[in-house]
């Protein structure tokens, strides 16, 4: 489990004449302190992008006057957050008050360990890898129930028990769906994923050009129901729940879970990327074309596979794919209305559930991996 | 050379054992809901000293991640009056005492027993370890390592039918007034 | 690598606990959560005796022997799940019967006898 950074760091001391072997602990938690400071910075710029997408396909401008044509709301508006006094209600359970925003916070945090943003830069290639970001953010059904129990209000307890009903019913088809995809690699690790796609094509196109759309296709509906958002946005209805259990959370408590609200979107995006959108790669055919024996049918020109190959663009590659999706998931806020919690949670246990181990089975069966 | 996993597991030990004496002397259900679920991520830690990361997984996602939601609503769903009972006054403190010193002392000449932990000590007189006989002749060649988990679906299946069965509520007895939606006599 | 005895006397510590709370409390709910403190106790134990067992003895043994340990911690989570849901149904239904669920005051074949 040694970390990509560490060679880097050692190697950069024995210049300076030190010979010191740095622990792991440290090696990973500065990768990932890096890597999640890119991440963290361009959440101050995803907001902008949503809500000027959002805007335009409502016929209205968006932020215009903060900045070079509004690109510096968000920030502002996080100064704002973060200045603002910091309410609690008298009669909330303070210690859970306090709980339920730490352990969203964290969790939406550590989550960048093992997401790879070039083939090899990453935390720390864990074992685990893609099971560590479910297990990360299984933390936070029971976070967003107890955060809204402590706040002590009738919309906070509503919205919390439609969130942890709602993040459990969504859980296991998102499990389900990437059963195929890591049969087929033999691996949790995102960066072998990534790589057995470049090899091998998207995995959004295995699976006789089936499979794989079926469990992509649940795995984002999945995907878009535990980062609550629109057409999934039950458990803070604006119009029904005030904000759910996020109500009485005001000032920086306030600013740090609408900023875990875009971290669990970009991860949930990029879980997304590396599992069917072929991860850094910008080419989605693969080294060669295949027939169904593994044989090579045509294989692609050396120069391409030379520019795939390139830290740089797949860098670039993952940064443009991930506002992609947040352009998918910014129209699908524009043009879908919410659904019903007992529609909700029926389509997520009876159709969805179906529909990913349809999806993941015809995956595995379609490479052999049967026998 | 200090060996920091060491001290990591030691105060992940004890952070681990104050949360779950916090989960006993909470003030409410849901706060000692709250501290179990800092005891399982504690003890999903330990795991990570044991080289058994997928464990790891399996106690966040599974234990504290689906079984506390249900622990939660099993605990706000019973609105439970907190009893004023006061352990330390009534004449249960004497026995539970005694009864702790004696299974902390049973206990740890159990864990004295131990040798330093070099070598198996659990060898038997045909090499075997104590726990691969047992395995082997109990529950591999009985049943079958490869059942344990069709075991367990069939299982955890059969409780949650029984337990929706269990909570479903008979309406003839509760609600007496509950108005009926379809009458039976329509004739008038 | 850390010593077999942290782990076994972390396991204990935490049984300890476990039944003084089944000994101490009266809602049923954290007799339930009590127990969960008692079966963690064990999965420790578990999970440390198959990590000590696969460094040490069992390293040339099969790979399906060498994750036993694995296979049972899986057992007793997977039995707490479906023990955790079948509470909160007998909870809910005690709830709906007898308007709480504090353990020592839920009587229906017995007399009404004072306890302490």
């Amino acid at each position: 489990m040694a970390s990509p950074v560490n060679p880097f760091l050692s190697g950069t001391f024995n210049i300076l004449g030190i010979q010191i072997t740095i622990p792991d602990v440290v090696a990973i938690a500065l990768g990932t302190f890096l890597l999640a400071n890119y991440i963290m910075i361009n959440q101050l710029i995803m907001p902008y992008v949503e809500r000027k997408v959002m805007a335009r396909q409502q016929g209205r401008r968006g932020p215009v006057y903060v900045g070079w044509r509004g690109i510096l709301q968000i920030p502002a508006d996080l100064l704002k957050l973060v200045l603002k006094e910091d309410t609690m209600p008298k009669t909330a359970d303070s210690l859970g008050f306090f709980m339920a925003i730490f352990f969203i916070g964290v969790s939406s945090i550590m989550a960048f360990v093992p997401l790879p943003f070039a083939n090899g830069v990453l935390g720390a290639d864990l074992t685990i890898g893609v099971l560590y970001v479910f297990a990360i953010f299984s933390i936070v059904p029971p976070a967003m129930f107890i955060g809204g129990w402590a706040s002590n209000s009738k919309y906070a307890l509503i919205g919390g028990f439609r969130a942890a009903g709602q993040l459990l019913a969504y859980e296991i088809p998102m499990f389900i769906s990437v059963l195929g995809v890591i049969a087929i690699v033999n691996s949790f690790s995102l960066n072998d994923i990534a790589l057995y796609q470049m090899h091998a094509g998207w995995f959004l196109f295995s699976g006789f050009g089936i499979g794989g759309l079926i469990a992509a296709f649940v795995f984002y509906i999945a995907g878009l129901a535990e980062t609550e958002r629109v057409p999934f946005d039950i458990p803070e209805a604006e119009a029904e729940l005030v904000m759910g259990p996020r109500t009485e959370f005001s000032g920086w408590r306030y600013a740090l879970i609408m900023m875990t609200e875009y971290v669990h979107l970009t991860v949930n995006s990029l879980l997304f990327i590396f599992l069917f959108f072929g991860g850094f790669d910008f080419w989605p055919f693969g080294n060669a074309i295949y027939n169904f024996n593994g044989g090579v049918i045509f294989t692609w020109p050396t120069w391409l596979y030379e520019l795939r190959s390139n830290l740089w663009i797949q860098f670039i590659t993952v940064t443009v794919k991930a506002y992609f999706f947040i352009y998918v998931a910014t129209t699908f806020r524009t043009a879908f209305p919410r659904m019903r919690i007992d529609q909700l949670l029926s389509f997520g246990w009876k159709q969805l559930l179906l529909a990913s181990i349809f999806g993941s089975f015809i995956m595995i069966w379609s490479t052999g991996v049967l026998g | 050379m200090v060996d920091y996993l060491l001290i990591l597991f030691v105060l992940n030990a004890i952070y681990t054992v104050l949360m779950g004496i916090g989960v006993l002397y909470s003030r409410t259900v849901i706060r000692s809901a709250l501290f179990l679920i800092l005891t399982l991520i504690g003890v999903a830690n330990v795991f990570l000293f044991a080289n058994s990361e997928f464990l790891w997984v399996i106690q966040l996602s599974v234990y504290s991640g689906g079984i506390a939601v249900l622990l939660l609503f099993a605990g706000r769903l019973t609105s439970y009056t907190e009893d004023n009972f006061e352990f330390f006054n009534s004449n249960l403190v004497m026995p539970v005492i005694v009864a702790g010193v004696l299974l902390l002392v049973l206990l740890g000449t159990l864990v004295a027993q131990i040798p330093a932990s070099t070598g198996n000590i659990f060898t038997t007189n045909n090499g075997n370890t104590l726990l691969e006989q047992f395995f082997h002749n109990i529950w591999q060649e009985n049943f079958g390592l490869a059942f344990i988990l069709p075991f367990l679906s069939a299982l955890f299946l059969a409780a949650l039918l029984g337990s929706v069965k269990l909570a479903m509520s008979d309406d003839s007895d509760d609600y007496e007034e509950k108005p009926k939606l379809y009458p039976e006599e329509t004739t008038t | 690598m850390i010593p077999l005895e942290y782990f076994v006397a972390l396991s204990m510590v935490l049984f300890s606990v476990g039944i003084l709370g089944i000994l101490t409390q009266r809602s049923a709910v954290r007799l339930l959560f009590s127990i969960e403190l008692i079966l963690n106790s064990a999965n420790i134990n578990f999970v440390a005796f198959n990590s000590y067992l696969r460094s040490t003895a069992a390293s040339n043994a099969a790979v399906s022997d060498q994750y036993l340990g694995w296979a049972f911690a899986m057992i007793v989570v997977a039995i707490a799940a479906a023990e955790a849901a079948i509470a909160l149904a007998i909870f809910i239904s005690l709830y709906r019967n007898f308007g709480e669920i504090s353990v020592l005051d839920i009587f229906s074949l017995a007399e009404n006898t004072e306890v302490d």
